[in-house]
């Protein structure tokens, strides 16, 4: 069975969007890209949908592992044990099965404005330019993150 | 059809409708202070046990029946199960869940949170019994919806 790669989030939807595209090779890993790359990421101009607890598929690896996003909301830990469960019951391999909180691989100030535009004023297009600015700022450390991740995994 | 009683800390309202639900107690008179060590599981669950379906045996038609601690996520925890049971390739339609949450009862509200939270058994289990009894009509309505249900299904 091939892994599968769960960027979990609670509110940037996109830092865990990002991250998927790192590890899947259509973002760069060596250089940071431009806005204009980001802004054109269709599920970034999109949004991706965010029922809580849904998994949504962003696209498989070149080993044929899948990458996930998936809302998981504040109370995280209280998903992870449900997974968790889960998988236990129906015996599954849990080595195959990774989570990593994308909220905490980029998450700063002009994120957090960004998104207060995009959701709560419904500024779709500034707000979008913004967490894409925030992004951006924390690419290097984003990508450093997901390769980590990825060796460990 | 796998029948989830589900409630916040998945300790009171659940269990009781699931005792119901198995005839362990008799939905046609209010029961009576040690009816409640019959119970299984009430007033035992923890914070470790929330997110998972906890069995409590099977019906006369072959369903099975649940218990489970979902705190204030109901969609998460419920996503969650039918999500990865469905990438786990199991089949998802058969889990029914049902609400047992009685938020408009103070002493299950108060009794329930000083027993769990708090640790207060002494305090807490006579009061969220008091309020089980109390409530305990709605969830024989709910049990009786319930088994309605899955009779037409």
């Amino acid at each position: 069975m091939n892994v599968k790669f769960f960027y979990f989030y609670a509110g940037f939807s996109q830092s865990a969007l990002i991250a998927a595209y790192i590890h899947l090779q259509k973002l760069p890993g060596n250089r940071v890209p431009a806005l204009q790359e980001i802004l054109s990421i269709q599920e970034f101009k999109q949004g991706i949908p965010r029922d809580i607890g849904v998994p949504h598929f962003i696209g498989e690896d070149y080993r044929g592992d899948s990458v996930y996003t998936v809302a998981f909301g504040t109370n995280y830990e209280l998903a992870l044990q449900t997974v968790n469960f889960i998988l236990e019951k129906q015996g599954l391999d849990l080595t195959k099965w990774h989570f990593i909180n994308a909220g905490e691989l980029a998450n700063n100030l002009w994120m957090k404005i960004g998104s207060l535009i995009n959701d709560i004023f419904k500024i779709s297009g500034l707000g979008k330019y913004l967490i894409a600015v925030g992004i951006r700022k924390n690419y290097q450390q984003l990508c450093e993150q997901v390769s980590q991740f990825k060796k460990e995994s | 059809m796998k029948i989830v009683y589900h409630c916040y800390g998945g300790a009171h309202a659940s269990p009781t409708a699931a005792a119901i639900h198995l005839g362990i107690l008799s939905n046609n008179r209010l029961p009576s202070w040690n009816d409640f060590k019959k119970i299984p599981y009430f007033d035992c669950i923890t914070n470790k046990d929330h997110g998972k379906l906890i069995f409590i045996g099977k019906d006369e038609r072959g369903n099975e029946v649940y218990i489970l601690g979902r705190r204030n996520s109901v969609q998460l925890v419920i996503h969650i199960i039918q999500e990865f049971l469905k990438l786990s390739g199991a089949d998802y339609s058969q889990y029914y869940f049902v609400d047992c949450v009685q938020l408009y009862n103070p002493l299950m509200v108060t009794g329930g949170f000083s027993s769990r939270a708090m640790g207060w058994v002494k305090l807490g289990r006579p009061l969220v019994t008091l309020g089980t009894i109390f409530s305990f009509p709605i969830l024989v309505a709910k049990v009786r919806e319930t088994i309605q249900y899955t009779i037409g299904k």
